[in-house]
Formats: structure tokens, sequence, C-alpha cells
């Protein structure tokens, strides 16, 4: 019971940590992200040590707490990798529009040279018309 | 008080120090990143250095290995 109330404490606790790394909203790249979680990372183990140093956790618990920092870890890497796919999309996007604007604008010089093109048609047909006009 | 109650409110305390232990955590760690992306923003920049994420990892990799020494 006593021990079973000392694991929850310290799911809340992680659990608590975990949740705050994940909705921030000021964090706008995938590098400010990845330097909060770091920040986090290292608080909470600053926190552990110093409990650990004061005798609160034992080493069963300390055998618990490092199974947490290790799904942790993994979390941190699947974050990682998640957040790196982000910003390669975001970076996508952005080239993306930066194209879709180079592209409008090769149109718009393209629709602007066919119309050049039809007025020099249409002072070519008026040419031809004089000087068929004079062969007669 | 009897023993068991003592040894219950004991264990009570500890794992109010552990979730206040964490909050505090959480409120060192918003200090600082906060005043991390102040400083970024004041320097004219528009995101971290590679060397800051570098470090910041650095320092995660060096508690762990504290912390699996302790």
């Amino acid at each position: 019971m006593h021990n079973r109330l000392y694991y929850f404490a310290w799911c809340l606790a992680v659990l608590f940590v975990l949740s705050a790394c994940m909705s921030m909203p000021k964090l706008k790249t995938a590098k400010q992200q990845l330097f909060a979680i770091h920040t986090l990372s290292a608080n909470v183990l600053q926190t552990a040590i110093d409990l650990r140093k004061s005798g609160l956790i034992d080493d069963e618990m300390k055998a618990t707490v490092t199974r947490l920092f290790n799904l942790g870890d993994r979390l941190i890497d699947e974050a990682e990798v998640s957040l790196h796919i982000l910003e390669t999309y975001k970076e996508a996007k952005k080239l993306r529009i930066l194209m879709d604007h180079e592209l409008a604008e090769e149109a718009k010089h393209a629709m602007l040279f066919s119309e050049k093109l039809n007025e020099a048609n249409v002072l070519l047909l008026d040419l031809l018309k004089i000087l068929q006009e004079k062969q007669k | 008080m009897s023993a068991n109650a003592i040894q219950m409110l004991e264990k009570i305390v500890s794992a109010s120090i552990v979730i206040t232990s964490a909050v505090s955590a959480y409120n060192k760690a918003m200090i600082e990143i906060t005043n991390t992306l102040h400083n970024m923003r004041e320097e004219g920049r528009d995101d971290l250095t590679d060397e800051e994420l570098a470090e910041a990892q650095k320092r995660v990799e060096d508690l762990r290995k504290e912390w699996d020494a302790l």
C-alpha cells in the first residue's frame, strides 16, 4: 500500500512534467521544442538526484525511476524524430509556396509574352494585307 | 498515534515531497526556457543555435550518468 502510494506519486510527477512539456505554446521550431524537452529532463533528473541523495529514494524506488527515465528517453527519441519530420514538412511546404509563387510569376511573364506575340501577329497580318494590296 | 499510522503519514509526506519537487523542477525548467528564448529574441535571432541545443542535450547525458552512478 505504502509503496503503491509512492509509485503513484512518481507516476503523477512524471506525467505532470510530460504533459507540461507537450503543451508549451511559446515554442515555434523543432530546435526550441527539443531544447525545452532537454531542459525539462535535466531539471527532473537533478530533482531525482537530490531526492536520492537526501534518502527519499531507496534502491527499489531507484530501479523504478530508472525504468521511467528509460521510457522518457525513448519518448524523447520519438519526439525528436517526429519534430524533425514536422520541420522538414514545414520547410517543404514553405518551399512549395515559394515555388508556387515563382511559377505564378513565370506564368505571368508567359502570358505577357503571349500577349505581345499576339500584338505582333496582328501587326504582321496588317503588314501582309498592305503588301497584298500593293501587289494588286 | 500507532506506529502504522506514523509510517503511513511518513509515506504520504514523502509522496508529497516528490510531487512538489516535480512542480519545482517544472518551474525551474520554465524559467530557464523562457530566459533562453528571451535572450535569443534580444539578440535578434529567430531560432536557437545548434550549440545551445547540444549543450542542453549534454547536460541531460551528464546528469543521467550521475543518476546511474548513485
